[in-house]
């Protein structure tokens, strides 16, 4: 069926802030953790937040459901950062401080109860810490595949999929990231296994 | 250290993911009992993997929620 051109235009103003609206509050927490393990710097990380809401949101209107909702958000994020970083000169890493508490209140609320207790949130708080660190000091190419798989639980085929790697390749890249995370991480492991 | 040791690291990948054939479990496995070294290593490599999952999300940033709030209000006043 044509649609008068007026009738159209209107119709995607509408959508497109109330399909924003959803977008933010749906995946929006999911979009900047995923952008900002994958670019290193929170910066950027709020800066590709935003422009992949407004792609979301500009483009939900052309989504025919092909894939699940997730999936697609998942590929509009990791092709975002992949283009972002391609695009970008090398910075040094910086500016991504796993220990920062300052975020203030989050759209997304609801902490477990190991985080409510304090003593256990203090040895919590620890060991994320050196994890996110370690992740973060991962080449991004390991990092990548680390994200998507063992921290977004993406199956290693979408993952390969959505990096544009082979399956072998995506399997591989993952063990040696784990391999270097275990590496970096080795005195927490010795400490806990003992 | 065995050559069995050595090996291990290649290995873990498949055998995490239970994609090692029976009988390299099984082999495996036997060296694992036999050598605590072995057993630890696997043990982490195992916690690895597993402890990305248990990652919390980081709340956006107040300034990039304000901001992003911003911007649905430009697009109502638009609308």
């Amino acid at each position: 069926m044509i649609q008068d051109a007026k009738s159209e235009t209107n119709t995607v103003a509408e959508e497109v802030p109330q399909t924003f609206e959803r977008l933010l509050f749906e995946f929006g927490t999911r979009i900047f953790n995923l952008a900002r393990r994958m670019l290193n710097r929170v910066e950027d990380a709020e800066d590709l937040t935003q422009d992949v809401l407004l792609k979301l949101a500009k483009k939900v209107v052309q989504f025919r459901g092909e894939s699940s909702l997730d999936t697609w958000v998942y590929r509009v994020t990791v092709n975002a950062a992949l283009d972002f970083r391609r695009r970008r000169a090398r910075q040094p890493d910086c500016c991504v401080d796993p220990s920062s508490e300052s975020h203030g209140k989050g759209l997304r609320g609801g902490q477990s109860a190991a985080w409510r207790d304090p003593q256990r949130r203090a040895l919590n708080a620890e060991a994320r810490h050196q994890v996110e660190r370690a992740i973060h000091e991962l080449p991004e190419h390991y990092r990548d595949v680390y994200v998507l798989t063992d921290v977004e639980e993406l199956p290693i085929v979408e993952a390969a999929e959505l990096l544009q790697l082979s399956v072998p390749a995506a399997k591989s890249r993952l063990h040696r990231a784990r391999l270097l995370l275990r590496q970096q991480l080795a005195p927490y492991f010795e400490e806990a296994l003992t | 250290m065995t050559d069995t040791c050595r090996a291990i690291a290649e290995l873990l990948y498949d055998y995490v993911t239970e994609e090692l054939s029976p009988d390299a479990s099984a082999e495996l496995e036997r060296h694992l009992e036999g050598c605590p070294s072995c057993w630890q290593y696997v043990e982490s490599y195992r916690q690895v993997a597993a402890m990305g999952r248990n990652l919390p999300d980081e709340p956006m940033p107040d300034e990039l929620v304000r901001r992003l709030r911003s911007l649905l209000e430009a697009f109502r006043a638009q609308s």
